[in-house]
């Protein structure tokens, strides 16, 4: 068990770095961007002195680096900073808009396991035969389509025309099927895809065959072994995607009007507001080194092949 | 019967009862159909009402933000307003006037804000005071050297210079509105920014973050608009929620299926088709403001006046105008007719000076030298080709849809034009830096003084152009007061020079749209901006199952219900043949 | 220069009994390799496939329905819709090919470092290549393109840089299976430079892996790009991108839906062709490769 402490622990102190250098790193590109926030806000009538008195109100006139600093003092403190288009704590803005993302992305990325994983592995088990090509064939197509083109076609179809759910915004559960259809269907594609790989990978090693020669009957060895060993690398996968439900659904909400983080992030990207992207960015950079080491932990449980070459490294 | 027998076996129907089946299940469809068709209808009054705009705005504080929109008007009120004919009218004022240097604001004795608290002539200087530190526009009040205070309901506020500035272009809107500053500083600005108190007819009840906002009826708020019959908040409509859906296509769609009663910011392709639909009216209010391209006119080649009219010249406003389904009117010159200080001939006559003419762009382009050596179709000069870049907005739909037509058109005259898209926000910036070659630019507002100087004055626009004759005219209305056949002959002035000078090559006025549902009546629509004044609003409620979504629902009903009936005819077919 | 001739032809003779081969092992991968086909031939012979120049203004005509003359219709400045998709496939191969080109460039040789050298640097390149991974592609592109500009060849540049970790980590794989085998062991001996051997022997035995890779990520790059040209940072106008053609014809879906549907169908096209290929190849090629 040290061994793995002592994993888990140098693990951590790379994410640590990761996670600053991360946000540091858009920090670096927003001030590289001509222009801040409060220029582009500014309207017509408002005169060059007015915005270099509001710029001075904001901070946005000292140099790059007092900024930084600034925003790293109060991260370590807690304070995620202020937006500067909202004119709110973007602690505040986050709040109000993460659950609505979580309430979308979560339920599809659950959905793309439940029904993506045994997918795949059917069609692996019945290879070459009609399940298989079906379910490559739907499954390819779902993995090639962009995600606005099919959003806008769910919700021109079943949100106009037949009227079944609501065309957009938040209203109820029913307001959700649509967009979280949208973001669903080409990651039950990638599930399954990999899904299909894995297993089709394990089906040929040789431990499976030997077991198989020896006569044990087929299903045993499929459910205990194969199984088991091909659903290592799907459930790190999963783990691996869960970060992108904060920012992944940019488009999606954009068409469905969804107020959630992928929309804000949009919004304060095109809008200079860094303080905002800033701390979604760090948002997303933590829940990756989480994400990453609960996979690797998860994994090394699964498979002790793993636990040995986490021990050597 | 049989028909039970027979479907638990799986063996086919007969024919007659697949007949009877499907008589049982026609007449059943037909009497539901009758019974819901013919049942009477009842009004009733729908108690909350749903407004769909584009974009969300920054803060519901007016004196924070730099753009207003549906919810600021809605929960603040100006001291006066614009009626039809954009004369100035009261609205929350008992009384107003204004001489030389002074302007005196008497509002009612019970005026009060949504929260109870009285509107004091105090309050409003303390009010006028905030703003002039809070929004990016409180240079407005620069003139403004003290506030009297005359009684508890009056207030007399003493200038530097003529006070007409303010009195066209803060008191007739929201952005001059009184707001509680008093509440405002025991709750912080951020707070206030989330939750303003002002006197308009509804108040913030919730807003959710990238979704909408609701509103709820305030019960103090009183008006003296003349053209309301309503002076008083509306029983009707408890609540009003304002969503923002950026996606055109979904906001339109949303209008359609009868979400939301009131779209604003109705998109080009949608025009055509709602004009056609029976359950909504379209109104139309043309925008206080000019669209046009801003010229760099310090950067060569553009700094020859030469080759800035020959762009005037080759531009096809009318093919602009009809790309975008007419939903724009083509203009010539600075100023839209909804503005103040209009003069049509001067529009008038701009067009006649510049009216499409591709020879006459060639030969001015020849004129400076600029003619094309190696036949590739772009004109050059000392062999450098003439090329441009020009900035489209790419959230601005209509100008973002011209650009490449603008690009062609002066492809004719042999100007090689490159398009880069960004956001407004950016290629303004870009504008004020003078960073730019030609770049897509628009304003909106009614009163010439508070915008054009801010573009076009050498120092208070500071941006490429400059001219100290266009100044001293800007200057002169600035610091006199003139009546308004004064003002008018000082912007028409103003307009000749430029129209020589061409720093803008002007492409249009723009149409806004609003599309209203039938369902709501009482609606007044009023310039320059289409205000939306909900005092006299019912929205009537019919009973659902006459809707639309009924019907089509019903209509999804019938089809499997047909495939029923086929499959059966067919089972029934089989039974025959094996008969036989 | 014989060798190199011959070295030639060995090379298209592989190729072609590369696609022999997928056009035999089964159904999908025949389709995708017509499909693939298909939209090169119709890239390159665009300008004779092509009705009309594809940025031919005639306002006169637009929103036309699909008829004779456009086969397609007309969209909303009277542009054919017909040439458009057809130069439109021009664009969609050339961006992903650069986009492949710049990850080959760029994670391969960080990958065969990687895993040839191990240690610190292998640690810095994984982390680097895990911290950029971490990131949804639009995300991440989006940054990019709002730093260096809008426009396709920067959108391209953005996009590959987001996808390179993946290409890194398979050849540092594939890298670190190789170098205990006796062929690296005997050029060391024999004192072969690193570089040489990272060059003449590494390299050559992690090119098959990436086509793979490559076939199967250049869908996404394709589908990313024209994501990007959807909210307006790719393409500028009056370029036939498709994902470009999307976003312009998406506000007419209604009255006009051919403008944005026949891109749409055309984008589906490719990127299923080279999945269908890519899945092929890699049956054929490396079954064990893992995505």
């Amino acid at each position: 068990m040290s061994a793995m402490l002592r994993y888990v622990t140098k693990k951590l102190l790379i994410g640590a770095v990761i996670v600053i250098l991360v946000p540091t790193f858009i920090f670096l590109i927003m001030q590289l961007v001509p222009g801040d926030p409060i220029t582009l806000m500014a309207g017509e009538r408002a005169t060059r002195e007015r915005i270099e008195e509001l710029k001075r109100t904001w901070g946005l006139d000292k140099p790059a680096y007092i900024q930084y600093l600034y925003w790293l003092r109060n991260l370590l403190t807690g304070n995620m900073g202020y937006s500067y288009i909202h004119k709110q704590p973007v602690a505040y803005l986050i709040k109000s808009r993460l659950f609505y993302t979580i309430v979308l992305t979560l339920p599809a990325l659950l959905l793309s396991f439940i029904i993506g994983v045994p997918l795949g592995v059917i069609a692996a088990l019945k290879r070459g035969k009609f399940i298989d090509n079906l379910t490559e064939g739907v499954v390819t197509f779902f993995y090639s389509m962009p995600t606005y083109w099919l959003g806008l076609m769910l919700m021109l179809i079943f949100g106009l025309r037949l009227g079944w759910f609501p065309i957009s915004g938040i209203s109820g559960a029913k307001s959700a099927v649509l967009p979280i259809l949208t973001y669903a269907l080409p990651s039950i594609a990638t599930s399954a895809r990999t899904a299909r790989t894995e297993m089709l990978e394990v089906l040929t090693e040789d431990y499976v065959r030997t077991a198989w020669a020896k006569g044990l009957p087929s299903r045993k060895v499929i459910l205990s072994h194969a199984l088991r060993n091909a659903l290592i690398p799907v459930t790190v996968m999963f783990f691996l995607n869960l970060p992108w439900i904060i920012g992944g659904a940019v488009i999606i909400e954009t068409i469905f009007a969804w107020p959630g983080m992928g929309s804000l992030l949009y919004k304060s990207i095109v809008k200079q507001d860094y303080p905002v992207v800033q701390a979604i960015v760090f948002i997303i950079a933590v829940l990756t080194v989480i994400c990453n080491i609960l996979g690797d932990i998860i994994a090394a449980f699964l498979d002790p092949r793993i636990r040995l070459e986490q021990e050597e490294a | 019967m049989g028909v039970l027998k027979n479907l638990k076996s799986r063996r086919a129907l007969t024919k007659t009862q697949a007949t009877i089946i499907a008589l049982i299940i026609i007449i059943a469809t037909v009497g539901v159909a009758v019974y819901y068709f013919t049942l009477p209808p009842k009004v009733q009054y729908k108690r909350t009402l749903t407004i769909a705009i584009p974009e969300e705005p920054e803060g519901l504080d007016i004196q924070q933000v730099s753009w207003s929109n549906e919810v600021h008007d809605l929960v603040f009120q100006p001291f006066t307003a614009f009626n039809e004919n954009m004369g100035v009218v009261l609205d929350l004022a008992e009384f107003v006037t204004m001489d030389n240097n002074s302007i005196t604001i008497k509002v009612p004795e019970d005026a009060k804000f949504s929260n109870g608290n009285p509107i004091t002539a105090q309050i409003i200087a303390d009010s006028i005071e905030r703003y002039r530190k809070l929004s990016p526009y409180g240079s407005d009040y620069e003139l403004v050297k003290d506030y009297e205070i005359i009684n508890e309901t009056t207030i007399k506020i003493i200038f530097n210079g003529p006070p007409t500035y303010v009195w066209y272009n803060d008191l007739t809107n929201v952005y001059g509105a009184v707001v509680d500053a008093k509440t405002a500083k025991e709750v912080g600005d951020d707070a206030f920014n989330l939750n303003p108190i002002g006197s308009g007819p509804y108040k913030v009840k919730e807003w959710v973050q990238g979704s909408h906002v609701t509103l709820e009826r305030n019960e103090f708020y009183k008006t003296n608009l003349p053209f309301v019959e309503n002076k008083g908040p509306n029983p009707y409509i408890d609540e009003i929620i304002i969503r923002f859906i950026p996606e055109d296509l979904t906001r339109i769609s949303e209008l359609e299926a009868g979400n939301v009663e009131i779209v604003r910011g109705v998109p080009v392709d949608a025009i055509s088709r709602l004009k056609e639909n029976p359950d909504v009216t379209l109104y139309e209010v043309l925008t206080p403001g000019v669209e046009y391209i801003m010229i760099n006119v310090r950067k060569p080649p553009l700094n020859d006046v030469r080759v800035r009219q020959a762009m005037m010249y080759a531009i096809d406003r009318d093919a602009i105008a009809v790309t975008l389904e007419n939903t724009v009117l083509p203009c010539y010159s600075y100023m839209s007719p909804s503005m103040l200080a209009y003069n049509a001939s001067l529009e008038e006559y701009a067009e006649s000076m510049y009216a499409h003419n591709l020879e006459k762009a060639k030969d001015l382009l020849e004129e400076a030298g600029w003619v094309d050596t190696n036949d590739d179709g772009i004109v050059d000069k000392n062999g450098q080709p003439l090329e441009l870049e020009l900035l489209v907005p790419n959230d601005e739909p209509k100008l973002k849809r011209i650009g490449p037509l603008i690009q062609s058109q002066l492809a004719q005259i042999g100007i090689k034009v490159n398009i880069k898209e960004y956001t407004y926000d950016y290629i303004r910036d870009r504008t004020r830096n003078w960073n730019f070659e030609l770049a897509c630019r628009f304003y909106s507002w009614f009163d010439p003084a508070g915008i054009l100087p801010y573009l076009l004055h050498s120092e208070m626009g500071n941006y490429t152009y400059s001219n100290p004759e266009v100044d001293e005219l800007f200057e002169l209305d600035r610091t006199t007061v003139l009546d308004p056949v004064e003002r008018t002959n000082v912007y028409t002035k103003i307009q000749l020079i430029l129209l020589n000078d061409t720093p803008w090559i002007p492409l249009f006025i723009n149409k806004d749209y609003t599309a209203v549902r039938k369902t709501v009546e009482g609606l007044h629509v009023m310039p320059p901006f289409g205000t939306l004044y909900f005092n006299d609003v019912k929205v009537v409620q019919t009973r659902s199952y006459f809707t639309l979504h009924a019907m089509l629902s019903f209509a999804a009903l019938l089809i499997p219900e047909s495939l029923f009936i086929n499959s059966v005819k067919t089972l029934g077919g089989n039974v025959e043949k094996r008969r036989k | 220069m014989l060798t190199s001739l011959n070295s030639f032809r060995k090379t298209t003779n592989r190729f072609m009994s590369t696609i022999i081969s997928l056009i035999r092992y089964n159904k999908a991968s025949c389709v995708g390799v017509v499909l693939v086909l298909g939209i090169i031939v119709i890239a390159i012979g665009a300008p004779f496939i092509a009705i009309k120049h594809y940025a031919e203004v005639d306002v006169a005509n637009r929103l036309q329905p699909p008829s004779l003359s456009h086969p397609f219709g007309t969209d909303v400045l009277g542009r054919d819709v017909f040439s458009r998709v057809v130069y439109g496939a021009r664009i969609a191969l050339g961006v992903g090919l650069l986009a492949i080109f710049v990850e080959v460039f760029v994670g391969i040789p960080l990958g065969i470092v990687a895993g040839y050298f191990g240690g610190k640097i292998d640690k810095i390149i994984s982390a680097l290549g895990d911290a950029v991974w971490a990131f949804p592609p639009i995300v991440l592109a989006l940054g990019v393109v709002t730093l260096i500009g809008p426009g396709l060849v920067n959108v391209m540049i953005a996009i590959a840089l987001t996808y390179w970790p993946v290409f890194t980590r398979v050849t540092r794989a594939k890298v670190q299976s190789l170098i205990n085998r006796e062929f690296i062991l005997a050029a060391r001996a024999i004192g072969e430079s690193d570089f040489n051997i990272m060059l003449r022997y590494l390299l050559p035995n992690v090119i098959p892996v990436n086509i793979v890779l490559a076939t199967l990520y250049l869908p996404a790059a394709i589908l990313s790009t024209t994501a990007l040209s959807f909210l307006g940072f790719g393409a500028q106008p009056p370029t036939p991108d498709w994902g470009l053609m999307l976003a312009e014809g998406a506000s007419q879906l209604v009255i006009a839906p051919w403008i944005a549907t026949f891109p749409g169908i055309f984008i589906v096209i490719t990127a299923l062709g080279f999945n269908l290929v890519g899945d092929g190849l890699r049956d054929l090629l490396d079954p064990k490769l893992k995505v």
